[in-house]
């Protein structure tokens, strides 16, 4: 297992609303990414795509798990409303 | 090219007055001030004296980059993962000769080169304006002038992870970048970002710098201000009930500060004030006991901490330079002081550590601490003139005033930030060999710059 560069609060993340993954700047010049699918999977390293420096993201893991809910009710109610 | 501010409201109507004046100006006025840059650093000087001074000189300095390049922030006309050796920029504009480049600054993936006829030229990752040249591309891999701050002499800029700051003779701020946490101290939802620099209502301002999503400046009266991302503290303000003011918008002096602030150094989310007195003063994050205490029992603090003098010999801090989360000073003596995060090697060895020269180990093998919140004296058998730090690397000058200055590197060297051919962190300063002597010295997170003089 590798040595986490840091540990950073999601709070401190910029998100991306279009390609929904969240950003934290790495010492490097690049940035730490994580896509909110992998968060809500439970996975909570972010990892930066140019050099080994990996971060954990400090988050709760209900909060994800809730907008999985969410998203699947919506995307039921949709597929009721198509059928 | 795309424009510069997506949206113009009335609130900014200064900001915007100024910006528009540029934009009135720019094709004129600018091409006139290209014309006359040329005439005053190369081509068409008074005399033929001169411009042979002038010819002679150019080839006798050299600008060398190296480190991370992955958004072109070396300035050498391309974009690549790194540059492990020290690389002369070839390429500069015609309007910038190498002797006369003061300073060279970086930020997360952009850098500054700032002259001593007061222009500033910018390359780099761009994608928020940071970069200022007047456009958003991904990437600006050749240096260019810094557009809308015709007429005014500058004389410091700094760099967060996305965004500048300069400063004029005349004492005003110029700001440009990414917005996205309020570190331009404008309005978000009037200026998200800018690609032009836009001038902020503070005056009289005699430092800048900026960290990773806060910005600091200190006035000629000794007070410091600063506005931006505030969750770890950094930014020093509390709300009226108490509580850590997360996002500070606009410029707000900093209260609860003992003496009169001569120059302010940011951190990732740690500020520092330096005082006439030549005491350090430090707030925010404080998880690898950047603000000199233990990381145990204080994690970030909200307002000024004084360091404890005694942790410098009792002696007068002259000068502080702050990388993301370590610290270095000089004091009167010419001693220098580190504490911090030391994993990487950022603080190199320092005179207490006990070392068996017999030893099999090497140097890289030396186990570093985590972190150091003593501060310690640098070990380093040379006097050091000055020292820059990138994010987890550091620069030093070192030799006596007078004499040839030689570069000395230590710390984080993944991307060769370092400069001496290998990705291997280095625990002690050392020995980068560049043809010449040393003039300036300078470094972004990743990436460093070297101007030397050839003899």
């Amino acid at each position: 297992m590798s040595v986490y560069h840091d540990e950073v609060e999601i709070e401190d993340f910029d998100f991306d609303e279009e390609t929904e993954i969240y950003y934290y700047p790495c010492p490097c010049g690049d940035r730490f990414q994580i896509t909110k699918e992998e968060l809500t999977s439970g996975e909570d390293t972010a990892t930066c795509p140019s050099c080994s420096l990996i971060v954990r993201v400090i988050y709760n893991l209900e909060d994800f798990a809730e907008y999985e809910e969410e998203s699947a009710a919506i995307t039921q109610e949709k597929n009721l409303a198509v059928n | 090219m795309k424009s510069i501010i997506t949206s113009q409201k009335s609130t900014v109507k200064k900001v915007f007055s100024i910006m528009s004046q540029h934009s009135a100006d720019r094709m004129d006025g600018w091409m006139h001030n290209e014309l006359d840059a040329r005439r005053c650093d190369g081509a068409s000087c008074a005399t033929n004296h001169a411009l042979n001074n002038d010819v002679w000189s150019v080839k006798m300095s050299a600008l060398y980059a190296w480190g991370a390049n992955s958004h072109g922030q070396l300035g050498l006309g391309f974009v690549s993962e790194q540059v492990t050796l020290p690389t002369r920029v070839e390429d500069l504009p015609d309007n910038i000769s190498e002797p006369s480049i003061r300073s060279a600054v970086g930020g997360g993936g952009h850098t500054f080169l700032l002259t001593a006829q007061g222009r500033l030229f910018g390359a780099g990752w761009n994608t928020s304006g940071q970069v200022g040249d007047g456009t958003q591309v991904r990437a600006v891999p050749m240096f260019q002038l810094i557009r809308g701050l015709e007429g005014h002499h500058m004389t410091g800029v700094a760099c967060g992870w996305a965004h500048s700051i300069a400063l004029s003779q005349s004492g005003q701020v110029w700001v440009w970048g990414s917005n996205s946490h309020g570190q331009l101290g404008l309005p978000q939802d009037e200026v998200p970002f800018t690609s032009l620099p836009i001038c902020l209502d503070v005056v009289n301002v005699v430092s800048v710098s900026a960290g990773l999503r806060h910005t600091a400046v200190a006035t000629r009266d000794g007070r410091a201000y600063t506005w931006g991302h505030g969750h770890r503290g950094q930014l020093g303000h509390i709300d009226s009930e108490g509580q850590v003011v997360k996002l500070q918008p606009t410029p707000r002096v900093v209260d609860h500060i003992e003496g009169k602030v001569v120059s302010v150094a940011c951190g990732q989310n740690t500020t520092y004030a330096l005082t006439a007195e030549g005491h350090v003063l430090a707030w925010g994050d404080n998880k690898w006991g950047q603000l000199a205490h233990d990381p145990r029992n204080v994690a970030y603090f909200t307002c000024p901490l004084t360091i404890p003098h005694n942790y410098f010999g009792g002696e007068r801090v002259t000068w502080l330079r702050a990388g993301w989360t370590h610290c270095v000073v000089g004091v009167a003596s010419g001693a220098v002081y580190v504490w911090g995060r030391a994993d990487y090697g950022q603080l190199g060895p320092v005179e207490d550590d006990r070392e068996d020269s017999s030893s099999d180990t090497a140097p890289s093998e030396v186990p570093q601490k985590r972190c150091r919140y003593i501060p310690s004296c640098l070990n380093v058998s040379k006097s050091v003139r000055g020292v820059m730090c990138g994010s987890e690397h550091n620069l030093a000058v070192t030799g006596a005033a007078g004499e040839g200055g030689a570069l000395y590197t230590w710390g984080w060297n993944e991307h060769g930030n370092c400069g001496d051919g290998t990705t291997t962190n280095i625990y002690r300063p050392t020995l980068i060999a560049l043809p010449g002597t040393l003039q300036v010295i300078g470094a972004g997170s990743g990436h460093s710059f070297a101007l030397v003089k050839l003899t």
